[in-house]
């Protein structure tokens, strides 16, 4: 089997480690050869800024032992950095509002995409929505903006199609992560311990993940549960 | 510097005076719901500052336990806020952006320099402040990596504080088969 890697948002895994379900990493890696990989600032943000309070500590403790187990991979190099201040540059130029640009993105966003290019995958997880909006529907994105912030924001599509440079970008959510891992049997532990267990397990994964900051929908979270075990 | 910009720190600076001298809290919280439109479009250190020192301040002007435990310190607080208030409005009225920032500051150098236990209790109420102004900022479409750079915060904080919020962007991809197909998963 062909080796196939996913880069990582910080968003998915301070959900998947709030969560409790990092294990999962572990699991999938051991059934097929796939390398789960991050850049430096995504590390920083899920490690180094846990690490320096208390009350996040243990969560990235988690994360930083899967690291040093080689489960999760840090890549990082001069190539990586140039790419990501060069998609920041343009990224930040495609919504702006009477000529001043409305930044909507940070560096360390910008690093996953540039890592992605890097390695030559396609696969990217990231639980953050606007994130999602920009690399899938800027024009929601736009939309979104100018409902929300009560003023005319301008999309710059030109700008936009430059960022995208052809790349087609397939994004999953921590939510989707855990649906895979019911249904190869990860939460089977679980099925016996309650009346429909199965299905009170999925449920309150994929629960416990939005209220961890994965944007996802009740529609969609309840579309996954009836899909998955019936209702 | 743009000139509404101005306008609008100087319309929320004068409104949030006449509030906290009424101890309207409601009328306080409001208004830095207000000013977070202009934080989020120009992100800059002014409007946002403001925005959160603004939640900040009802929270901590609206806490009556506080008043009650605390009471000397928070009169003493209240009169330094308004003082610096008003030399705020005064250098916005001059569009002195810098003389306006300097007093914001100082509000925060008052809770740094207040009651050890006081102090602490105000340090809280400003990092909840920046959090739920960064959740509305993220709201308003900016990435929460943005927002956690921009607020001097975590990304851990600004997720759970998000996750309580509800999403209603419409889901158009079917990213279940897209999870299928890489970890290599039939249907179901």
């Amino acid at each position: 089997m062909s080796e196939k890697i996913i880069v990582f948002d910080s968003s998915t895994l301070i959900s998947m480690s709030n969560v409790c379900i990092l294990d999962i990493f572990r699991k999938l890696k051991e059934r097929s050869k796939i390398r789960f990989v991050i850049g430096p600032e995504v590390k920083k943000e899920v490690v180094d800024d846990a690490l320096k309070g208390n009350r996040f500590k243990f969560s990235g403790l988690r994360i930083m032992r899967l690291i040093k187990e080689g489960i999760i991979e840090v890549i990082g190099n001069s190539q990586i950095n140039a790419e990501s201040q060069n998609l920041l540059n343009i990224a930040n130029r495609v919504y702006s509002k009477k000529r001043s640009n409305v930044k909507v993105i940070h560096r360390g966003e910008m690093e996953s995409i540039a890592l992605m290019k890097f390695l030559k995958t396609d696969m990217l997880a990231c639980d953050e929505t606007i994130m999602r909006l920009f690399l899938e529907d800027p024009e929601e994105l736009n939309s979104l903006l100018t409902k929300r912030l009560k003023s005319k924001i301008v999309f710059d599509k030109k700008i936009h199609k430059q960022f995208m440079n052809g790349i087609k970008i397939k994004v999953i959510r921590s939510v989707e992560i855990a649906a895979i891992a019911h249904q190869i049997g990860l939460f089977e532990p679980f099925r016996d311990i309650v009346f429909r267990g199965s299905a009170q397990t999925l449920k309150g994964v994929l629960w416990a993940l939005k209220v961890s900051g994965c944007g996802v929908s009740y529609e969609n979270m309840e579309a996954y549960v009836k899909e998955l075990v019936g209702k | 510097m743009d000139k509404k910009l101005i306008k609008d720190l100087l319309q929320v600076t004068q409104t949030v005076e006449k509030f906290v001298k009424e101890n309207n809290i409601s009328g306080i919280k409001n208004w830095s719901d207000h000013i977070i439109h202009s934080a989020t479009i120009y992100q800059d250190k002014y409007s946002i500052k403001t925005a959160v020192l603004v939640y900040a301040l009802s929270n901590i002007l609206g806490d009556d336990r506080f008043k009650i435990k605390f009471k000397k310190e928070f009169n003493t607080f209240k009169k330094r806020v308004l003082t610096n208030l008003k030399k705020a409005i005064f250098y916005l009225e001059h569009k002195n952006i810098q003389g306006f920032e300097t007093e914001m500051t100082d509000i925060l150098r008052a809770i740094a320099k207040a009651d050890a236990k006081f102090s602490e209790h105000l340090g809280i109420i400003l990092r909840k402040a920046k959090i739920v102004k960064g959740s509305w900022m993220h709201h308003h479409g900016i990435t929460m990596g943005r927002i956690a750079k921009l607020l001097g915060i975590t990304k851990w904080e600004l997720m759970r504080k998000v996750g309580s919020m509800k999403e209603d962007i419409p889901e158009n991809i079917d990213r279940l088969k897209i999870a299928r197909e890489f970890f290599g998963v039939k249907n179901v």
